[in-house]
């Protein structure tokens, strides 16, 4: 019956246009940082490089589709979070424009099943959007840049042996997920509380736009604060491409945003049980 | 008074005249036995030691042909020296030099023959010091003072097993500019170590250390190979 209803919901949201914005969205873009990257992907080498060049002489190539690859990431993950709110905030609140809502709950199933197939549909799509963004990026990028040792800039420069590379992409691609799973539970959990997707959208936008601003604040006694917001933690991928990795600083973050998803969604879940729904 | 001036003059005169002649002969005889390598080819590692530069040891081939063509084939993406591969010393022995000798200078309890060589013709190398083993007629410390690279300071270990003077580890030290992040391009994550990054000097210290083995000497080796 579950599952049913977890299909259900997903033929809902893959029958609605705005649910492909974000898959048209990537499909544009990956190419096109490709194609810069192509264009002007030595230079961003040499100005990394500059302070080495002066010791050392440079064999092989750099720029591969590894390398590209986490460029597209790290260039993406600032507004894909923004395409996902498309989806989360239409997801109960939707149900509410429509009137749609009674007609479902009046079906055999309790408001949880309902709440819960919906929660796990728009999970699944937030899944394939990180997965069509990898396949897009890593795959175009190999395909056009090929393999090899993979670069990473940072507060250091790493080079990491192309055997080391992919197994960090595996995880990566899971923690991209919880990253962009946090953002949707956000809007998931506003669109319970109203009966247009506009607002949970815009809510869930606002949010992630002050805390990236916030983010970028340099005062040393806001550290503490930037540390509690889940912005500063979903890029925590990035350590994986650390010569290290520190696996406390990853797990811990990990952590917070797996707490944001439980506490956001099971909110959500109570809340929902417990709603008046009037249309 | 003027002829006691005159004599000593003279005696400086020669002494500096036959130190320079010593030096140079020395310098010669060393090159003779540099340019008795024509061709090698071995296996090389190399391993980077940068403060900010996280790099895997590499392993690959290495190909040289005098006078100074020097061939490295490493799977991926390797980074050499600027100075310090190769047959360096040959070429650096090469070099239209004024050669004077600073005398004896005792290292790691093996008495060494300090040489500087200024040379006269070199775009890049202004002056280099080397230290020679007279025994073996091998260099075995060289600090080389680049125009544009700064000083690299090289020490050298020999293969025992063949007759030509082929190292079996060379060190390279040398300065490098540092590396700063601007703290606008990290997250809030890497602030801190961007901070402390920010703390040291404009300038680190690097160190390169190739080991070479399995040498094949003065056997033809296809141009092809240079050209990939």
């Amino acid at each position: 019956m579950f599952l049913k209803l977890v299909k259900l919901e997903l033929f809902k949201i893959f029958s609605k246009w705005r649910t492909y914005i974000g898959f048209i969205a990537i499909g544009v873009l990956v190419p096109i940082i490709h194609l810069a990257m192509l264009a002007e992907g030595e230079t961003l080498i040499e100005v990394s490089t500059r302070v080495l060049r002066s010791s050392f002489d440079f064999n092989g190539e750099l720029i591969n589709g590894y390398m590209v690859t986490r460029i597209i990431m790290q260039f993406l993950f600032i507004n894909i979070p923004l395409l996902i709110t498309l989806v989360g905030g239409d997801m109960l609140a939707g149900e509410a424009t429509s009137g749609t809502y009674r007609l479902v709950l009046i079906r055999p199933i309790s408001r949880l099943q309902l709440v819960i197939a919906k929660f796990t549909a728009g999970s699944i799509y937030v899944a394939l959007l990180v997965i069509w963004l990898f396949i897009l990026a890593l795959g175009l990028g190999v395909l056009i840049f090929g393999t090899g040792d993979m670069i990473v800039v940072r507060y250091s420069i790493n080079i990491i042996p192309e055997a080391d590379v992919l197994w960090r992409y595996g995880i990566s691609i899971g923690y991209s997920f919880l990253s962009m799973w946090v953002v949707y539970t956000i809007s998931f959990f506003f669109s319970s509380f109203v009966e247009n997707s506009i607002g949970p959208i815009i809510t869930t936008m606002a949010i992630l736009i002050v805390l990236n601003i916030l983010n970028m604040v340099d005062i040393g006694a806001f550290s503490t604060i930037q540390e509690l917001f889940f912005t500063t933690h979903m890029n925590a991928w990035i350590i994986l491409f650390d010569e290290k990795i520190d696996y406390a600083a990853f797990f811990r973050s990990a952590l917070i945003l797996i707490g944001h998803v439980l506490v956001l969604s099971i909110s959500t879940f109570i809340y929902f049980n417990k709603k008046d729904i009037n249309s | 008074m003027i002829k006691f001036i005159f004599i000593t003059i003279l005696i400086v005169f020669s002494a500096i005249n036959s130190y320079s002649q010593d030096a140079s002969n020395i310098a010669k005889e060393l090159l003779s036995e540099y340019n008795k390598i024509n061709t090698f080819q071995s296996d090389v590692s190399i391993k980077i030691d940068i403060s900010y530069l996280n790099a895997p040891e590499k392993i690959g081939k290495i190909y040289f042909k005098s006078p100074n063509t020097t061939k490295v084939d490493i799977e991926g993406f390797s980074m050499l020296p600027k100075q310090g591969t190769g047959n360096f010393i040959g070429e650096l022995l090469k070099l239209k030099s004024t050669v004077i000798s600073l005398g004896k200078e005792k290292v790691n309890n093996i008495e060494l023959t300090h040489l500087k060589l200024i040379p006269n013709e070199s775009k890049d190398i202004v002056l280099v010091d080397m230290y020679v083993n007279e025994n073996k007629m091998t260099v075995v410390k060289a600090d080389i003072t680049t125009k544009d690279n700064g000083t690299f300071y090289i020490d050298i270990e020999y293969v025992n097993s063949v007759k030509f003077n082929l190292p079996s580890k060379v060190e390279i030290e040398f300065v490098v500019p540092n590396f700063k992040m601007p703290k606008a391009f990290v997250g809030p994550r890497d602030k801190s170590k961007v901070d402390e990054m920010q703390k040291e000097g404009e300038t680190t210290k690097g160190k390169v250390i190739l080991k070479y083995w399995n040498y094949i000497v003065n056997q033809k080796i296809d141009n092809s190979i240079f050209k990939k």
